[in-house]
């Protein structure tokens, strides 16, 4: 049996590992598009940049990895096309034939429209190790930069660019940063850091359009104002990678759609990572993190194995800005109420819907997170006094959720 | 060479749980199993330096508070990525219920 895996991103990767078990004796093929082995995006917009750094990716796993588990792994080939009647796979190194195929292509940034820039020369746009590169040498020759989207991408660089002592304004488009992935009350804090560390943070302003001014970039924003820098990075979003399925007959759903088992349309081809939309209580859902590449990833490989494993996950994500650290398990959505616990590196936002715990976000205090995020997996949901009580332990709390009620 | 180390009081760690050790410039992690048996690894993943000591034990099994990898305690082993290099453990052992670990010939 031989599985060819499109991309070579944390999805790809871990489809590849999990597929190499002992009782899997097929081939396993990798075709890459970038010209590295899979690396760790989160850095590159955190560490990576600082010049103290070094200049190193930060790789899944070690190189020796591949050859050593026998996962072929092509780098700088771009897949072109599908034909999944003849059960092949086309590419600028040529074409090859599947048993499975599992497409795992990610996402890429959301661009502005290009009338927008004007006759600027250009926007930054953070994705890959070669944009960071880029990213990288810009910052080090500038002493401004602009964002454009207060999203985390955008945050975390405004963070990184102050630490290294940029002047640094935020322009967000929404009514306030973080508006679609964190509550009221996170944002509010993350707000606060970034003004503490004397970051500009522009919410509900628009950007109407890019200018350069004899070398002199600058943003004029719809109230008429005009900013201008040496430097203007873009973090508005990200759109799956979904042309490749498209022109396959694949159906697309806000990503590539797969069903519970990460299955689409067509048997026999799969897909995982930020390119795939899943069912998810009801709806479908897309989402970009490392976790969810990793599990869904892990899911299609045993399925491929033939388990008939459901990927229903517990979403989780982190972000890093300044000297804090944020974690989210759980859907931030509308209508929930938060309950605020306090720790004494950090704080924790317990958010409940129809008197269930839906979502936890911490700061700083990774260890409320790690119990959050227990009784978010197991479904167990403390309530809410509990958790508003300061005094009382949140390991006990989740010992006695535990405990079977009786009837 | 035998170099045995006290860490810590038995009942300073929970049942199902671990603690953190610092000891000179190095930091370990304590832990006491479901059956109340105690084993002792580095303090820090061995994916990003995080300390185990926020994250929950369950079982046999550590997990990272910061990006979820999961280690065996017992022997250090990575059991889910993104870790994927196993944690250092050393000897533990119970007298008087003081727990002593062994750093060996390391300084
Ligand atoms: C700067 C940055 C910071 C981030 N920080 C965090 C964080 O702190 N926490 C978190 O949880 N998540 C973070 N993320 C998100 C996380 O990195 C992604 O969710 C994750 O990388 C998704 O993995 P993936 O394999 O689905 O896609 P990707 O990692 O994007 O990999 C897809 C790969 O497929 C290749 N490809 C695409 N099309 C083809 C083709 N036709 N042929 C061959 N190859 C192809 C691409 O070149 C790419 O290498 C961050 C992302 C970025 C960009």
């Amino acid at each position: 049996m031989r599985v060819v895996i499109v991309g070579g991103g944390q999805a790809a990767a871990s489809v590849a590992a999990t597929l190499r078990k002992p009782e899997f004796s097929g081939e396993i093929l990798m075709l890459c598009q970038e010209d590295c082995l899979p690396y760790e995006r989160p850095p590159l917009s955190k560490k990576y940049l600082l010049p103290s750094r070094a200049n190193e990716r930060k790789t899944i796993f070690p190189d020796a990895y591949w050859p050593a588990h026998e996962i072929t792994a092509k780098l700088s080939c771009t897949v072109t096309g599908i034909d999944p009647i003849r059960k092949i796979a086309k590419s600028d190194h040529g074409s090859i034939g599947y048993d499975h195929l599992v497409l795992a292509t990610g996402s890429s940034p959301r661009r502005l429209p290009e009338r927008m820039k004007g006759n600027l020369a250009d926007l930054c746009y953070l994705r890959s190790l070669e944009d960071a590169g880029q990213l990288r040498r810009r910052l080090a020759c500038s002493n401004s930069l602009i964002l454009i989207g207060g999203g985390y991408i955008g945050l975390e660089l405004a963070a990184t660019a102050r630490t290294m002592g940029l002047d640094v304004t935020v322009v967000e488009r929404d009514v306030r940063i973080l508006n679609r992935v964190a509550s009221t009350s996170l944002a509010g804090t993350v707000r606060n850091w970034h003004q503490h560390h004397g970051v500009r943070l522009l919410e509900r302003t628009e950007v109407k359009a890019f200018t350069d001014d004899h070398g002199v970039t600058g943003v004029l924003l719809a109230n008429g104002e005009k900013l201008t820098s040496d430097c203007i990075a873009v973090g508005i979003g990200a759109s799956p990678n979904t042309a490749l399925a498209f022109n396959a007959g694949l159906q697309i759903n806000n990503g590539i759609a797969v069903d519970a088992f990460g299955q689409t349309s067509i048997p026999g081809i799969w897909a995982a990572g930020d390119c795939a939309s899943f069912p998810y209580f009801g709806r479908r859902i897309r989402l970009e993190s490392i976790q969810n590449a990793i599990d869904q990833g892990e899911a299609v490989a045993e399925n491929i194995l033939g388990s008939q494993r459901e990927y229903v996950p517990l979403p989780t994500f982190w972000s890093d800005q300044f000297d804090h650290t944020i974690q989210i398990a759980g859907l931030i959505e509308p209508r929930m109420k938060a309950v605020i616990r306090d720790a004494p590196s950090g704080r924790s936002y317990w958010h409940y819907r129809d008197g269930l715990l839906q979502a936890v976000e911490v700061t700083d205090d990774p260890k409320s997170y790690s119990i959050g995020r227990r009784m978010l997996s197991e479904r167990l949901s403390p309530s809410a006094e509990a958790i508003s009580d300061g005094n009382r332990n949140l390991k006990d709390i989740l010992k006695t959720c535990r405990k079977p009620v009786m009837a | 060479m035998v170099n045995w180390i006290e860490a810590c009081a038995a009942d300073e760690v929970e049942n199902e749980d671990l603690i953190r050790f610092d000891h000179g410039s190095r930091t370990f992690a304590i832990y006491r199993s479901p059956d109340d048996e105690y084993f002792c690894t580095d303090g820090l993943c061995t994916h990003e330096e995080v300390h185990l000591s926020d994250g929950l034990v369950m079982d046999h099994i550590i997990e990272c508070p910061m990006h979820n990898g999961q280690f065996d305690y017992r022997t250090g082993e990575a059991r889910r990525t993104p870790a994927c290099v196993a944690l250092k453990t050393y000897p533990v052992k119970v007298e008087n219920e003081t727990v002593f670990i062994d750093l060996g010939d390391q300084p």
